[in-house]
């Protein structure tokens, strides 16, 4: 079941028709753009209320029911700026699969898909000692996008499975 | 050939079985079991091993099993003594034969040391009791390309024919005739003639063999040999062998009066080489049934075969049985689940008694459970809505509700049956864990086991071994001593670990304990503080400090041995434990010994809960730790000094525990009314409060492990009626978590 949506790595969509483009789902969080690739995302779906978990870091927002899994949440804002999101009709929880796990993002909202070459692709500089960001785009409209590593930010449990 | 690679998994399948079964009834003669049924089986067991090892060619198989089957019928002749030395070698055999399964398993041939040294003990036994010069060696073995062990000489290679003519039941036996014609090769199979013919179609009858053999052969082993080999097919075919010493009809060996093997073996492990027979398969199935049953009432008969080799293998006090036609030695040997007495209580009453089996794809019954667990949740959205709404139609449909419902129920737990199993499957193994490690450490350990009947999900079972291996050896390493120190100490140089099983409500209790020295908490306090565990002016009660030996990384094992201590120890196993549900909890007693107990829940996918409210949120807990919801009178609390709450329930006072503070949920001003006490199985009944009691429910339990994490003090979620995500708490640790810890950002890891 955990599992199930591993596939959707390789969904359509996700090959890229230019050989190495790559791309990417973004989404806003406190009007500051983040991506994810595409292939890493499942489905993404409005928020709703979640059931919290004790013991949990503060932005572990809870866990719902995706079909019968069992898909933790988690608060993107929480997680990168401390504050919880007041959520409302109008968030939107990202589904992705990180490694072998399925887990939810709670984010403001869902902007558009960015098609990136390799070249337009940055590492952040090295002051930057965050674990969070994988890569910086700059695109077209000069924004710049932050390429979120979802499993140092939340895929944390796995690692220290058997 | 694929079926050949078939053929041979279902053997290893088998193998599994009767090494298991053999285990069982062999720690059972050590225990001074003394019924000759016993034996018997062991017998047979090792009997079974043999055939079918011989039919595949294990040789170095065959030879092993052969000699312990001869020391066991010795034993079951009672012209040997079972004393514990000999239950201990045979006990020692028995893993032998194991580890030679495996060995063959694993495309290995050739007895190990340890193997050949096993192999002179029950040499040695052999020597002792037989008077007679033609067995002082141990009989030679069937098939044997090359003797492994010495046989009477055979100057010249003997002409000898077999005739072998199947009779109907040949082929749903299980017997093929080309793979017992290639078998015979190694005896000096130099010629083969077919006889008879198949009829028209039209007149075939599917499953008769209206062919025979005649076979020639230039005798490589002896004529012993090669009637023991043929003795075997005895029980399907009329046999005739035809030497320079006359011409003998064989019968089927003593040591396979097995109860006719269950049905569904005919079906399902029955080397099938002709079409017809398979076609032919589910209506013999049922017309044999009363053939095998009727088998047992004719006469026994004596044994026949003139030559002596045969009648060596025959002790004369068991008469030989008529054939029971379904039994199949080679593949088919009798399948039974451990537990099923029944199928090995001798060919008489399991004639009658031979219980219908069938095997089953765990992979379905999975998708069976799964299936069962959403139509629960699906029932229990019916119900809830029904619940909900009144009117004139809805006062109709509740009593179907509550006929669906208890319908559920019984069909959930029909379906869980399925995947029960005693928890003997895991102890068995153990005894052979136990004696390695004796061994190995040059300890000596006696393992007494209880409660082997106690049944557990078949999830928990699987993932029961490797905890309880590690527990063993970390008692037998880190808590026997070596027999001079226990002597010095006063205890008797042989330790004594007791693994005992039991059910408690829906959970099962696991208790390994063990006479050795104990915990010893100052090296472990000290351990413990030199790495930082703990802080250097913390001071912490016993118990706390045992439960130090569950931290990850903490190993006090001096040395490093090759048997624990590699610093993964207990730890691993706790985490084992938690990831099913369970707890694993430690007591020393310095000097005097160790005990863990281990809780679990019986099965993992469905349980009995009640739910709660705190807040407004919903929680599920486990039914079985539940004793009684009680009202809370505000007076009837009071504060201890180190701000405990305790409440005065008849004659206890019961620490108080709230949900509200454990869960970091807001205080309710006017204080909570409702409470339900709880046993934590280790520290005693406590009272939870909780702010409303919402009833009853069986609820499907879903894994937080995948994506979430184990977190302390949820056992897991479920899913209610209205699609909402509920905890199922174990309110046990989260009362051992205490409230200090509660809101702090941690995770299990």
């Amino acid at each position: 079941m955990r599992n199930a949506g591993s596939d959707v790595m390789d969904a359509p969509g996700a090959p890229d028709p230019n050989a190495e483009a790559r791309q990417f789902v973004t989404f806003v969080v406190e009007e500051r753009p983040y991506g994810i690739p595409i292939g890493a995302v499942r489905e993404i779906i409005r928020w709703t209320r979640v059931t919290p978990l004790p013991n949990q870091p503060h932005h572990a927002r809870g866990v719902l029911n995706l079909r019968g899994t069992i898909v933790p949440v988690h608060d993107l804002r929480a997680r990168l700026s401390g504050s919880l999101t007041e959520a409302t009709d109008t968030h939107v929880i990202v589904i992705a699969n990180v490694g072998s796990q399925t887990l939810g993002i709670l984010v403001d909202a869902v902007s558009d898909i960015l098609n990136v070459k390799p070249d337009d692709m940055k590492v952040p500089p090295q002051a930057v000692d965050s674990p969070a960001s994988q890569a910086l785009v700059s695109t077209e409209d000069d924004r710049l996008v932050t390429i979120l590593n979802l499993s140092a930010l939340f895929g944390s449990h796995s690692d220290s499975g058997f | 050939m694929d079926d050949e690679e078939d053929f041979q998994a279902l053997f290893f399948i088998e193998c599994e079985e009767n090494l298991s079964d053999l285990q069982t009834r062999l720690d059972a003669l050590l225990g001074g079991d003394s019924d000759p049924e016993t034996v018997n089986a062991a017998f047979r067991a090792v009997h079974s091993v043999k055939g079918g090892a011989a039919a595949f060619g294990f040789m170095s198989l065959v030879g092993f099993a052969h000699e312990f089957e001869t020391v066991m019928d010795r034993v079951r002749s009672a012209t040997l003594d079972l004393s514990p030395e000999v239950c201990e070698t045979l006990l020692r055999a028995g893993d032998v034969m194991a580890g030679l399964v495996e060995a063959t398993r694993n495309g290995e041939e050739g007895v190990t040391e340890r193997g050949e040294k096993v192999r002179q003990q029950l040499a040695a036994l052999l020597g002792v009791v037989e008077p007679a010069p033609a067995a002082t060696a141990p009989a030679p073995i069937a098939a044997a390309p090359e003797p492994v062990v010495e046989h009477e000489p055979e100057p010249e290679a003997m002409c000898v024919t077999v005739r072998l003519a199947p009779r109907s039941d040949f082929l749903l036996a299980g017997f093929d005739p080309a793979r017992i014609i290639r078998a015979a090769r190694p005896h000096g199979l130099v010629s083969i003639a077919v006889e008879g013919s198949v009829p028209p179609i039209e007149d075939y009858v599917p499953g008769d063999c209206p062919l025979a053999w005649r076979m020639e052969f230039e005798l490589e082993g002896t004529l012993a040999d090669l009637e023991d080999f043929f003795a075997t097919y005895a029980y399907g075919a009329d046999i005739t062998v035809t030497s320079p010493n006359g011409e003998a009809k064989l019968e089927p060996k003593v040591g396979t009066i097995d109860a006719p093997a269950p049905l569904t073996d005919a079906k399902s492990a029955a080397p099938q080489p002709a079409p017809a027979a398979v076609a032919a398969q589910p209506d013999a199935a049922l017309t044999l049934a009363p053939i095998s049953s009727a088998a047992p009432a004719v006469a026994p008969q004596p044994v026949v075969a003139p030559p002596a080799p045969i009648a060596r293998e025959t002790p004369a006090a068991a008469p030989v049985s008529p054939p029971a036609p379904l039994d199949a030695p080679q593949v088919a040997a009798p399948r039974k689940a451990p537990a099923n007495e029944a199928v090995v209580d001798g060919a008489a009453k399991a004639a009658s008694a031979a219980p219908r089996s069938l095997r089953v794809d765990l992979d379905r019954v999975d998708r069976l459970v799964n299936l069962v667990g959403e139509v629960l949740i699906a029932q229990a959205a019916v119900a809830q809505g029904v619940g909900e709404s009144d009117g004139a139609e809805m006062a109709a449909i509740k009593p179907l509700v509550e006929t669906l419902t208890r319908q559920t129920r019984e069909l959930q737990e029909s379906v869980m049956a399925i995947r029960a199993q005693p928890v003997r499957s895991v102890f068995a193994r153990l005894p052979r864990v136990v004696r390695d490690l004796s061994d190995a450490l040059g300890k000596e350990v006696r393992l007494v086991m209880q409660g082997e009947d106690v049944e557990v999900d078949t999830t928990v079972i699987e993932e029961l071994t490797e905890p309880l291996m590690h527990m063993i050896r970390n008692a037998m390493d880190h808590g026997v001593e070596a027999p001079d120190v226990r002597q010095a100490a006063g205890k008797p140089r042989q330790g004594t670990l007791t693994l005992s099983a039991e059910q408690r409500g829906g959970r099962v209790r696991i208790v390994l304990s063990d006479d050795g020295k104990g915990i010893d908490r100052d090296a472990v306090l000290s351990k413990a503080r030199a790495k930082g565990l703990v802080a250097p002016d913390e001071t912490l009660d016993a118990a706390a400090i045992e439960a130090l030996i569950f931290h990850p990384g903490f190993s006090t094992a001096e040395t490093i041995s090759a048997v624990s201590g590699r610093g993964v120890g207990m730890d691993v196993v706790r985490r084992k434990i938690q990831m099913l549900s369970g707890r694993c909890v430690v007591a020393g007693n310095p000097g005097k010994g160790t005990t863990f107990t281990i809780t679990l829940p019986l099965t993992l996918a469905v349980m009995d809960g009640m739910a709660i409210r705190v807040d407004d949120q919903q929680f599920i807990l486990p039914l079985s730790s539940v004793v009684e919801a009680i009202t809370v009178e505000p007076d009837s609390v009071s504060q201890l000094p180190d701000r405990t709450r305790v409440l005065r329930l008849r004659d206890d006072f019961l620490p108080v525990f709230s949900l509200r503070t454990a869960l970091a949920l807001p205080d309710e001003a006017n204080g909570a009314s409702t409470a339900i006490v709880i046993d934590t199985e280790t520290s005693g009944h406590i009272v939870v409060l909780v702010d409303d009691l919402l009833g009853q429910r069986q609820v499907v339990l879903k894994s937080l492990e995948g994506n979430v994490g184990q977190i302390e003090g949820v056992g897991g979620a479920t899913i209610l009626g209205d699609g909402k995500v509920a905890l199922v708490l174990d309110v046990a640790a989260l009362f051992r978590l205490g409230p200090k810890s509660t809101g702090e950002l941690e995770r299990m890891h």
